[in-house]
């Protein structure tokens, strides 16, 4: 639901600043979200001076610096650094994208650094994703079928059927697209997400899959589905280039089929 | 939201009460009287600026007439409904639980109220139409 003040403990405060070595040539100051669950403090924005001629050309680079030479305690989560993982998912210069992707040299000024928004925080830059990752399980994202797989063989797909998984399968739930959209905001707990609707329309197109009919009558709710307003921030800030609005659309489309 | 004492699992959570089957009758329901009322909207608001400054008896008598009288019953009807949906959308996207229950209850009375009001005042022009209006 809606809530029109802030919780306890959540208004950012000023940080430390991190001034850079006086011979950088190259500086940028990133300014990044530091709260801790050990202590009962707010929220502050540190601040680190950085001579870019020393880091990688991508803010994940540029995190990894802070980590290994500055402060030892920032804490986010990486793993392939190439956009496959989908762990460094965090809003950078106000958009939600990976931090892998995002070359440092896009972004003008101070670059700010926050967790994806409106999720609980576990520590600096890691969100707490449980609420999420269950509500994609609640979907079955995984081949449902009651017909036995042929005794030799795979199960059969034409060329044209698979084309249908594409622009779906690609996607790393980092995430993103669901904490940039104002609807999963507001009603998190009811309303599925870009993300996992997103999956969702993957098992419905999948034709090796016989429990469409199911899956839909899953999704036929005024909030799991139909909570999206169709604000389309999803698709703009997908880091892979994906289309989750599409397939929501592709998803009601369906289920006026259905009626 | 997750509180201390709330030991379900997240999926429990995810699942919480179940859905609201009406989804996609709701959904289909707000854009068939959107778009239905595109063009009668249009007609009203060109009618009332054809009417405006004309004197009580000759609206009636306009009002009163069979090609007029429907597509204002119409117009007002569907008014409600596409008020009721829009406002149902805007309960669920603010109030929850047993608040949620009575916005939602507020909404269909306010909108029963409005369309019985619209249907008495048409009826009663009808009925009561100048003799001249009948030709």
């Amino acid at each position: 639901m809606v809530e029109l003040s802030l919780p306890k403990n959540s208004t950012p405060r000023p940080g430390k600043f991190h001034p850079a070595p006086s011979d950088a040539k190259r500086k940028a100051v990133f300014q990044i979200y530091r709260w801790s669950p050990d202590d009962d403090e707010n929220p502050c924005l540190d601040s680190y001076e950085l001579d870019l001629d020393k880091v990688g050309p991508m803010v994940l680079d540029a995190l990894l610096y802070i980590k290994d030479h500055i402060d030892a305690s920032l804490t986010f989560r990486r793993s392939c650094r190439e956009g496959i993982c989908g762990s460094c998912a965090m809003n950078i210069d106000g958009e939600n994208t990976l931090a892998c992707l995002k070359p440092i040299s896009a972004i003008k000024g101070t670059i700010r650094i926050n967790p994806l928004p409106h999720m609980p925080v576990v520590k600096d830059l890691v969100p707490n994703l449980n609420g999420a990752y269950a509500q994609l399980e609640s979907i079955q994202p995984w081949l449902k079928s009651d017909t036995p797989p042929p005794p030799d063989t795979e199960r059969l797909q034409s060329i044209e059927e698979r084309e249908k998984l594409d622009g779906m399968w690609e996607c790393i739930l980092c995430f993103c697209c669901s904490t940039s959209c104002p609807s999963y905001w507001w009603n998190g707990d009811r309303y599925l997400g870009p993300a996992t609707l997103l999956a969702a329309n993957r098992w419905i197109m999948d034709s090796r899959d016989d429990h469409t009919g199911e899956r839909l009558a899953a999704l036929d709710d005024s909030m799991k589905l139909y909570g999206c307003r169709t604000i389309m921030n999803c698709t703009q800030t997908c880091p892979k280039g994906l289309n989750p609005a599409k397939a929501i659309a592709n998803i009601k489309k369906l289920q006026v089929e259905r009626e | 939201m997750t509180r201390l004492s709330d030991m379900r699992t997240p999926l429990a959570r995810a699942k919480g009460l179940g859905g609201l089957p009406d989804g996609a009758e709701h959904w289909t329901a707000e854009r068939v009287s959107a778009l239905l009322l595109a063009p009668l909207s249009l007609w009203g608001v060109t009618q009332i600026l054809r009417l405006a400054g004309r004197d009580r008896e000759t609206i009636l008598a306009w009002a009163g007439r069979v090609q007029n009288a429907a597509p204002l019953g119409l117009l007002i009807a569907l008014t409600a409904r596409h008020a009721q949906l829009g406002l149902e959308v805007i309960a669920s996207d603010y109030a929850r639980g047993w608040r949620r229950v009575g916005l939602r209850l507020l909404i269909r009375l306010a909108t029963l109220v409005f369309v019985a009001i619209g249907a008495a005042s048409l009826a009663r022009i009808i009925m009561t139409r100048t003799p001249e209006a009948k030709q």
